[in-house]
C-alpha cells in the first residue's frame, strides 16, 4: 500500500503537467462565415489592412499623393482604428496607367486579408483594378476617378463597371456635357477639335463633350490623340489648325497638357483658337508649370463647397503637411475614406476577444445602401452604379496665374448642375 | 543538526519498501526527465531538419519558378526583337509558343509553392509570403494574358498582307498610282510615307501626326488638281480615308503594346522582390533551422549533463542510503547466518532498526534457539537410528550374501536391449563359477550368451517395461563354460534396477537324470535277466539234451570204420547238433551269465578275420551295392574280450547296416581310441578311462525314435522272423558289451546310423595264438578223475569221453556223492557240473571238497548257470571251465589245461 503511494506520488505531477501543457493548445472558437462571397477575419491583434491604389510616379504623383493624404487625415479623424483595430495602408503606385493598375491590384489581392482599396487616382488604372478587384470580392471607393466608363454612361451600366466599385468623385459624363454647352452656348464656338490621350478618362471626356456639342449644333472638326508621354505636340495642334477649329478641348493630364498649351502657345494659328482642359490640370502644379501661358485657358472641373468643413479640413491639412492642398480632390479621398471606415465599422462582427469578422457581400451593401453622409465635400449617396456624389461642374479660367489654384477656383465662368 | 537527526530517525523507521520506492522512484523521476529531454531535443531536431529540407525545396523551387519567369521574358523579348526579321510564323513558333509554355511551368511551380507554404511546417515569415506568392502566382498569369495578348496585337500590325502595317503600305501604293499623275502630289504622298516609315522606325506618335498633316494637304491637293480625274480624285479620297483610318489603328495598336511592355515592366518590377524575398526568406529559414538545431543540440547537452550529474549524486545517495539502510544489514545478518550454518550455534543477530530487517533478525534468532535445542536432540536421535541403520544394511546385507539363491542386480543399457550386472551376492559365484569382479558392469549377454536362448532375457524384459515380477521356471541354461539348471525369479525395483533371484537346480536335476538313466538301465538288466533267465532255463536243458546229441555222434564215429554207411547220418546228427548248440550259444549270450572265455585281442585283427570268414565273404555277395569302407586305427588299444562274441556283435551290425541301405551305399567300420572323463563316462554308464572304440556306420534310411528305445531288445525286430533275423541281433550286440564292461551307443538319422561299441582298453599284452592240439594231443595218462553230474547221460558221456582219452574216470551223482567219495579217495581232477538238482550245486560241492583237499583241482561244466557261482567257484581255485554241450576236444583240451596249472 505505502509502495503504491510512493509511486503514484511520482507520477501525478507528471501526468499533471502533461494534461497543463496539453491544455495550452485551446483550440480556436470556429466563426462560420455566411457572407456569399467571403469574410475577412481579423485576429485581435492585427490590423485592418486596407490597400491604397493610387498615382504616386510621373507628372500626376502629386494627384495621387493628395489622394493618400486625404485618407491619412481620415483615419486620423479615426484615430487611426476602426474597432480598436489599427487601420493600416498598403500603399501601391499604379503609374496612372491601365497596367499600373491591374499589376497594383493584383498585390492587393493578393493578400486575403485586404478588407478594401482606396483608389484610384487615374481612371485607366482604375478600369483594370477594378475588374480585378472586383472579382476577387474586393470593395474599392476612389476619391478621383471621374471617367463615366467605370460606372454609368447615360443611366445605364458602363462597359467598365464592376460591382463593389464605388467614387466619390463625380462622374465626368457631365463634365463634358458642361464644357460643349459653356463652349456654344457662351463662347459662341462652333468648330471644335478634341485631344484625348487614349486614357478612359480623357476618352470619357472628349465623348461626352462630343455628344453634348453635336447636340448642341457644334462641329467637331478634329478628334485626335496624344501618347503618354508624348513631348512634340506641334503635328496634332498642326492638325488642328488645319480643322479650322475655333475651340480645342484636350482633357490631358500633366506633362501632355502642358506640353500642349505652351507648344500651342508657341505656334502661329492658335492665337485664336481657345483652349480647355479638364479637372486633371486644376492643379497648382499645372499653374505653376505654364504660368502666363495659361492666362485665358478654361478648365471644366467639379464644383466643391467652400463651406466649414472644408476650410476645416484644408487647416487640418495644412497642420499634418504644413502646405497647402494642391487641389481639392483630397476631400473625396477623405470622404471615400470615411465612407469605408464606417461601412466596415457597420459591417464587422466583433467576438469578445476582438476578432472582427468582416463579410464582403456586406461591405458592398452598406455601401450601396448608402444614403446621405455627411461628406465634407456634401451629402453622399451612393447609386446603384457606385456614384456616391451627385456631380456639379464648374468652368474656371485661369486669368491669374499668380493667384493660384484658389484663384482659378474661384473664377467660375459657368456651373451646371445636371438634372436629378 | 536537529532536521538531520530528524531525517536519520524517519529514515531508520521507515520499511524497506518505502526506502526502495523511494530510491528507484527518484531514479525513475531522472529517467523521465532524459527521456522527455531526449525526446524533445529530438522532435525540435526533426522539425529544424524538416523545416531545412522545405526552404531548401522552397529556394530552389522559388530559382527555378524564378528562372522560368526570366526565360519566358527573355523569350517574349525575343518574339519582338526578331519578328520583323523571321515573321511572325517563325517568331510565334521559336519565341511566344516557348514562352506562353514557360509562363505555364511557372505558374505551376508557384501553385505548388504556395501549398508548401501553405503547410504547417514553414516559419510564420514564410506564411506570410503566401501574399506574395499569391501575387506572384497572379503576375504569372497576367503575364500569360499580357504576353499573348501583346502577341495578337503584333499579329495584328504585322502579319503579313493583312497586317495594319501591309495594308497601309497597299493603300498607300494604291493612292500613289491615283495620283502618279500629279508630280506635287506624288512628292506629297512620298512625303507622307517618309513620315509614316519614321514612324514605324520610332514609333512617336507625333510622326504619324505629321504623315497625318501632310495627308490634309494632300487631300487639299488632290481636289484642287487639275490633273487628275474626277474618278482618280474620288478614288484618292478613298484611299487617302483608308491610310489615316489604318494610321489611327496602328497608333492605337502601338500605343496597345506600349502598355503591355508596361505592364510586363511592372509585372517584372512586382515579382523580382518576391522572388529574393523568397530565397531570402529560405535562406534564413535554412540558417535558423541549423542555428536551433545547434541550439537544441548545445542545450540538451547541459540538460543531459546536469541530470546525469544529479543521476549520479542520487544514485551514490541512494546507494549509501541502502547500503546502510538495507545491505549492510543483510550482510551482517548474512555473515551471523553463515557462522551459524558453520556450527556456531550461540551467535546472535544484533540489529537496531525497526524494519523487516530488524523482524528478521528477531527472527533468526528466535530460530536459532529453536534449532539449537532441537539439534540437542536431533543428535542423540540420528546416532540411535543410524545404529539402527547400520545394523538393519549389515543384516540386509548378510542376508543377501548368505541367501542360498544366487540374488543379482541388474540395470538396463543401451536401448533397453541388454542389462549390466549391479550386484550379486556370492551365491551367484558359486552357481556362476564366476568372481563377482568379473560380473559387475558386464553385460548379461556377454557372460551369460545363453541367456536368451533360456528366455531369461525376455522375462528381463517383460519385468522392466510391465514392472510386474515373474517366474522363469526350472530350466537348462547351457553354453561353451557352462551347463546347468537354474530356476529364477525377477522383479524390478522401485529404482528401476531388475532383480533375479536364482536357485541352482543342477544337482538335483542331473541326479533325476541319472536316477531315469539308471532305473531304464535296471529295467533293461531285469528285462534282459528275465529274458536271460527264461532262456537260460532252456539254454541249460538244450545244452545237457545237446550235449548227447553232439557228444554221442562224437563217440560212435570214432568207433565206427571210415567207411560206415552210418558215418554220413551220424555225421549230420552231430552237424545239426552243433548248430543247435551255436543258437543255445546265443541264447545263452542274450541270457547273460554264460560262462564266456575271454581274451586279449587286437580289436583291428577280430575285424580283419571277420572280414575273411565265409560268413562276411557270403553277406557281402548278398549286398553287392553296398561298398564296406574299413579305417582301422593301428594303434587302437588292445582289448580284453571274447572274440565269438565280437565277431558276432560285428556279424549283427554289419548285417543291419547292409540290410538298412536300400540300393546303393556303403557302410564304415573304424575304430579309434577315446578317453572319457567322469562325466562323459557317466552318460554312458560306463567307468572314466581310455576306450578302443569300433564303430559301424551306414548311410542307410536311419531308425526312428520309437524303435531306438527297443532295438537291444530281444526278439524286437523289423524284419520276417525267422527269416532274415532271430531277434537276437542287438541284444546279442547289447549284452555283450555289458559282458564286456563296455557301452553301445547309437545315434540315428534320416542320412544314416552309426553305432559305437566302447571297449575298456587293456594294457595287458595280447596271447599269442594257442594251436590247435588235436584229440592225440589231448590223451591222458590214466590220471584219475570223478565225474560229477546230475544227469545220467551227461555224466555217463563224460565218463566215456575222458575213458577215451585215456583217463580213470569215477562217475557220481551229486555233489554229495562226489563229497562223500572224495572223503575216501583222492582224485587229480574232478568234472564239476555246476548245476544239479537236487541237493547241492557245484560251487557248493567244491567248496566243501576244497575243505578236504584244499589244492583239489577241478574243471567246472555248465549248460548255463549263474556266472557268479562259476566266478566264485573258480576264485575258490577250480581253474577249469566247459560248457555244455562241449566236444571231446573242448573236453580234453579243457581237463589238459587244468591239470597242467
Amino acid at each position: 500500500m505505502k509502495t503504491q503511494t510512493v509511486i503514484w506520488s511520482l507520477i501525478l505531477p507528471v501526468i499533471l503537467v502533461a494534461m497543463l501543457l496539453a491544455g495550452c493548445d485551446k483550440s480556436k472558437q470556429n466563426f462560420k462565415c455566411s457572407d456569399s462571397i467571403g469574410c475577412v477575419n481579423v485576429d485581435p491583434d492585427e490590423p485592418i489592412k486596407i490597400g491604397v491604389l493610387q498615382a504616386l510616379s510621373g507628372k500626376v504623383a502629386s494627384l495621387g499623393q493628395e489622394q493618400i493624404q486625404g485618407i491619412e487625415l481620415a483615419i486620423d479623424e479615426w484615430n487611426g482604428k476602426i474597432l480598436d483595430h489599427p487601420i493600416v495602408l498598403q500603399v501601391e503606385d499604379t503609374g496612372c496607367s491601365a497596367e499600373g493598375g491591374a499589376n497594383a491590384v493584383l498585390k492587393m489581392i493578393a493578400d486575403p486579408q485586404t478588407v478594401a482599396i482606396l483608389g484610384t487616382t487615374c481612371s485607366d488604372a482604375a478600369a483594370t483594378a477594378a475588374h480585378a478587384m472586383s472579382d476577387a470580392g474586393l470593395t474599392m471607393i476612389s476619391g478621383n476617378n471621374s471617367a463615366p466608363f467605370l460606372t454609368s454612361i447615360g443611366g445605364k451600366r458602363a462597359p467598365d463597371w464592376h460591382s463593389g466599385y464605388f467614387r466619390t468623385a463625380p462622374n465626368d459624363e457631365n463634365a463634358g456635357k458642361a464644357a460643349a454647352m459653356y463652349a456654344f452656348r457662351e463662347l459662341g464656338i462652333r468648330k471644335a477639335a478634341m485631344i484625348n490621350d487614349g486614357d478612359i478618362y480623357t476618352v470619357g471626356l472628349t465623348d461626352g463633350f462630343r455628344n453634348a456639342f453635336q447636340k448642341l449644333g457644334g462641329k467637331i472638326v478634329l478628334t485626335s490623340s496624344v501618347n503618354k508621354g508624348d513631348k512634340k505636340m506641334q503635328p496634332v495642334l498642326t492638325a488642328v489648325i488645319n480643322s479650322e477649329a475655333q475651340f480645342l478641348f484636350f482633357p490631358l493630364f500633366q506633362p501632355e497638357g502642358n506640353h500642349i498649351l505652351l507648344q500651342a502657345r508657341k505656334m502661329t494659328g492658335f492665337e485664336n483658337i481657345i483652349l480647355m482642359s479638364d479637372g486633371s490640370l486644376i492643379e497648382e502644379s499645372f499653374i505653376e508649370a505654364v504660368q502666363e501661358n495659361g492666362k485665358g485657358m478654361y478648365f471644366v472641373g467639379p464644383h466643391y463647397p467652400d463651406n466649414s468643413d472644408s476650410d476645416s479640413m484644408n487647416m487640418k491639412y495644412e497642420t499634418k503637411y504644413n502646405t497647402s492642398p494642391s487641389s481639392t480632390y483630397y476631400l473625396s479621398a477623405y470622404d471615400a475614406a470615411n465612407l469605408l471606415f464606417q461601412s466596415i465599422q457597420k459591417v464587422a462582427l466583433q467576438e469578445p476577444d476582438g476578432t472582427l469578422h468582416i463579410g464582403r457581400q456586406s461591405l458592398r451593401d452598406v455601401l450601396y445602401a448608402t444614403k446621405n453622409f455627411k461628406g465634407v465635400t456634401g451629402s453622399l449617396t451612393c447609386d446603384e452604379f457606385g456614384d456616391c456624389v451627385f456631380p456639379v461642374f464648374n468652368i474656371l479660367r485661369l486669368d491669374d496665374p499668380t493667384a493660384g489654384l484658389e484663384g482659378l477656383r474661384k473664377n467660375v465662368m459657368f456651373s451646371y448642375t445636371p438634372e436629378k | 543538526m536537529k532536521l538531520k537527526n530528524g531525517i536519520f530517525q524517519s529514515r531508520q523507521s521507515m520499511s524497506i519498501t518505502t526506502k526502495f520506492g523511494l530510491g528507484f522512484g527518484l531514479l525513475l523521476v531522472l529517467i523521465v526527465i532524459v527521456a522527455a529531454t531526449g525526446y524533445l531535443s529530438l522532435r525540435s531536431i526533426r522539425d529544424a531538419e524538416k523545416s531545412i529540407n522545405i526552404s531548401t525545396e522552397i529556394q530552389r523551387l522559388v530559382l527555378e519558378m524564378n528562372s522560368g519567369m526570366e526565360k519566358a521574358r527573355r523569350l517574349h523579348g525575343d518574339f519582338f526583337l526578331h519578328y520583323p526579321e523571321i515573321g511572325l510564323a517563325e517568331a510565334h513558333e521559336y519565341y511566344a509558343q516557348p514562352s506562353v509554355r514557360q509562363i505555364a511551368q511557372v505558374v505551376t511551380i508557384s501553385k505548388t509553392l504556395k501549398n508548401m507554404v501553405a503547410g504547417l511546417m514553414v516559419s510564420d515569415a514564410f506564411k506570410k509570403s503566401h501574399v506574395d506568392l499569391n501575387l506572384y502566382l497572379s503576375s504569372a498569369r497576367r503575364f500569360a494574358d499580357t504576353s499573348i495578348l501583346s502577341v495578337e496585337l503584333v499579329t495584328e500590325l504585322a502579319a503579313p498582307e493583312k497586317g495594319l502595317e501591309a495594308l497601309l503600305d497597299k493603300h498607300c501604293a494604291l493612292l500613289q498610282a491615283e495620283i502618279v499623275k500629279d508630280n506635287k502630289l506624288e512628292h506629297l504622298h512620298f512625303e507622307m510615307k517618309s513620315f509614316v516609315k519614321d514612324y514605324r522606325i520610332a514609333r512617336k506618335r507625333f510622326l504619324m501626326q505629321s504623315a497625318f498633316n501632310v495627308a490634309f494637304t494632300l487631300r487639299k491637293g488632290i481636289g484642287n488638281s487639275s490633273l487628275l480625274t474626277r474618278d482618280q480624285k474620288n478614288r484618292g479620297f478613298i484611299q487617302l480615308d483608308r491610310i489615316i483610318n489604318i494610321a489611327e489603328k496602328i497608333l492605337d495598336v502601338d500605343v496597345a503594346i506600349k502598355s503591355k511592355f508596361n505592364d510586363f515592366a511592372l509585372q517584372e518590377s512586382a515579382v523580382t522582390p518576391i522572388s529574393t524575398t523568397l530565397v531570402k526568406l529560405a535562406g534564413e529559414e535554412v540558417a535558423q533551422a541549423q542555428k536551433k538545431i545547434a541550439k537544441t543540440h548545445g542545450l540538451a547537452t547541459i540538460i543531459m549533463a546536469l541530470i546525469t550529474i544529479a543521476g549520479l549524486i542520487a544514485a551514490v545517495n541512494i546507494a549509501r542510503i541502502l547500503n546502510r539502510g538495507i545491505t549492510h544489514r543483510i550482510v551482517r545478518l548474512t555473515e551471523t547466518a553463515a557462522k551459524f550454518r558453520k556450527g556456531n550455534l550461540n551467535v546472535i543477530a544484533v540489529d537496531e532498526g525497526k524494519d523487516e530487517l530488524s523482524e528478521l533478525a528477531m527472527t533468526f534468532n528466535s530460530m536459532a534457539a529453536n534449532i539449537r535445542e532441537l539439534i540437542n536432540n536431533l543428535e542423540k536421535k540420528v546416532e540411535q537410528r543410524t545404529a539402527r541403520l547400520a545394523e538393519s544394511e549389515k543384516r540386509f546385507r548378510q542376508l543377501f550374501e548368505h541367501s542360498s539363491s544366487g540374488v543379482a542386480v541388474y540395470e538396463p543399457v543401451g536401448n533397453r536391449d541388454d542389462f549390466i550386472f549391479k550386484d550379486i551376492n556370492h551365491a551367484v559365484e558359486v552357481i556362476e563359477g564366476v568372481k563377482r569382479e568379473e560380473l559387475i558392469g558386464r553385460k548379461v549377454t556377454e557372460v551369460f550368451p545363453g541367456v536368451v536362448e533360456s528366455g531369461l532375457f525376455d522375462v528381463f524384459r517383460k519385468v522392466w517395461q510391465t514392472g510386474q515380477s515373474a517366474h522363469h521356471p526350472v530350466s537348462v541354461y547351457s553354453d561353451d563354460r557352462l551347463s546347468s539348471w537354474h530356476e529364477n525369479f525377477v522383479y524390478k525395483l522401485p529404482s528401476g534396477e531388475i532383480v533375479a533371484l536364482c536357485d541352482d537346480l543342477t544337482t538335483q536335476k542331473q541326479a533325476e537324470l541319472e536316477k531315469q538313466t539308471l532305473e531304464a538301465r535296471l529295467q533293461r538288466v531285469r528285462k534282459m535277466e528275465a529274458i536271460g533267465l527264461l532262456a537260460g532255463g532252456i539254454a541249460h536243458d538244450l545244452n545237457n539234451i545237446l550235449s548227447g546229441i553232439i557228444g554221442y555222434p562224437e563217440l560212435l564215429l570214432m568207433q565206427i570204420p571210415e567207411d560206415s554207411k552210418l558215418r554220413k547220418s551220424i555225421k549230420a546228427i552231430h552237424n545239426a547238433g552243433q548248430r543247435a548248440a551255436a543258437v543255445v550259444a546265443d541264447l545263452l549270450t542274450v541270457a547273460r551269465g554264460v560262462a564266456t572265455a575271454k581274451i586279449i585281442v587286437s580289436l583291428n585283427s577280430i575285424i580283419t578275420e571277420y572280414q575273411n570268414s565265409p560268413e562276411h565273404q557270403k553277406l557281402q555277395s548278398m549286398h553287392k551295392n553296398v561298398n564296406c569302407i574299413t579305417k582301422l586305427d593301428p594303434n587302437v588299444h588292445s582289448i580284453f574280450c571274447s572274440p565269438i562274441h565280437l565277431k558276432k556283435c560285428l556279424m549283427n551290425l554289419l548285417i543291419n547296416a547292409m540290410e538298412a541301405i536300400d540300393g546303393k551305399g556303403h557302410v564304415d567300420i573304424s575304430t579309434y581310441n577315446r578317453n572319457l572323463d567322469e562325466r562323459s563316462a557317466k552318460k554312458k554308464g560306463i567307468k572314466a578311462g581310455e576306450y578302443a572304440i569300433l564303430c559301424v556306420t551306414d548311410n542307410g534310411s536311419g531308425i526312428s525314435a520309437h524303435d531306438l528305445e527297443h532295438i537291444f531288445e530281444p526278439f524286437y525286430t523289423k524284419k520276417v522272423m525267422g527269416r532274415s533275423g532271430t531277434g537276437f541281433g542287438l541284444a546279442i550286440v547289447w549284452n555283450s558289451m555289458q559282458e564286456h564292461d563296455g557301452a553301445v551307443l547309437v545315434k540315428s538319422s534320416e542320412q544314416g546310423t552309426s553305432f559305437e561299441l566302447y571297449f575298456p582298453a587293456s594294457k595287458q599284452e595280447i596271447a599269442s595264438e594257442q594251436k590247435k592240439a588235436g584229440i592225440s594231443g589231448l590223451k591222458g595218462n590214466g590220471e584219475k578223475i570223478l565225474v560229477v553230474d546230475d544227469e545220467k547221460q551227461l555224466r555217463d558221456l563224460a565218463g566215456r569221453m575222458l575213458d577215451i582219452l585215456g583217463y580213470d574216470v569215477k562217475c557220481v551223482r551229486s555233489g554229495e556223492k562226489a563229497i562223500d567219495y572224495l572223503q575216501q579217495n583222492n582224485v587229480d581232477l574232478i568234472l564239476l557240473d555246476m548245476l544239479m538238482e537236487p541237493g547241492i550245486n557245484g560251487r557248493e560241492t567244491y567248496e566243501n571238497i576244497i575243505k578236504i583237499h584244499p589244492d583239489q583241482k577241478a574243471v567246472i561244466v555248465s549248460g548255463f548257470s549263474e556266472s557268479d557261482d562259476i566266478r566264485k567257484t573258480q576264485q575258490l581255485g577250480a581253474q577249469g571251465f566247459i560248457g555244455k554241450p562241449y566236444s571231446m576236444e573242448q573236453l580234453g583240451k579243457a581237463v589238459k589245461e587244468a591239470m597242467s596249472n
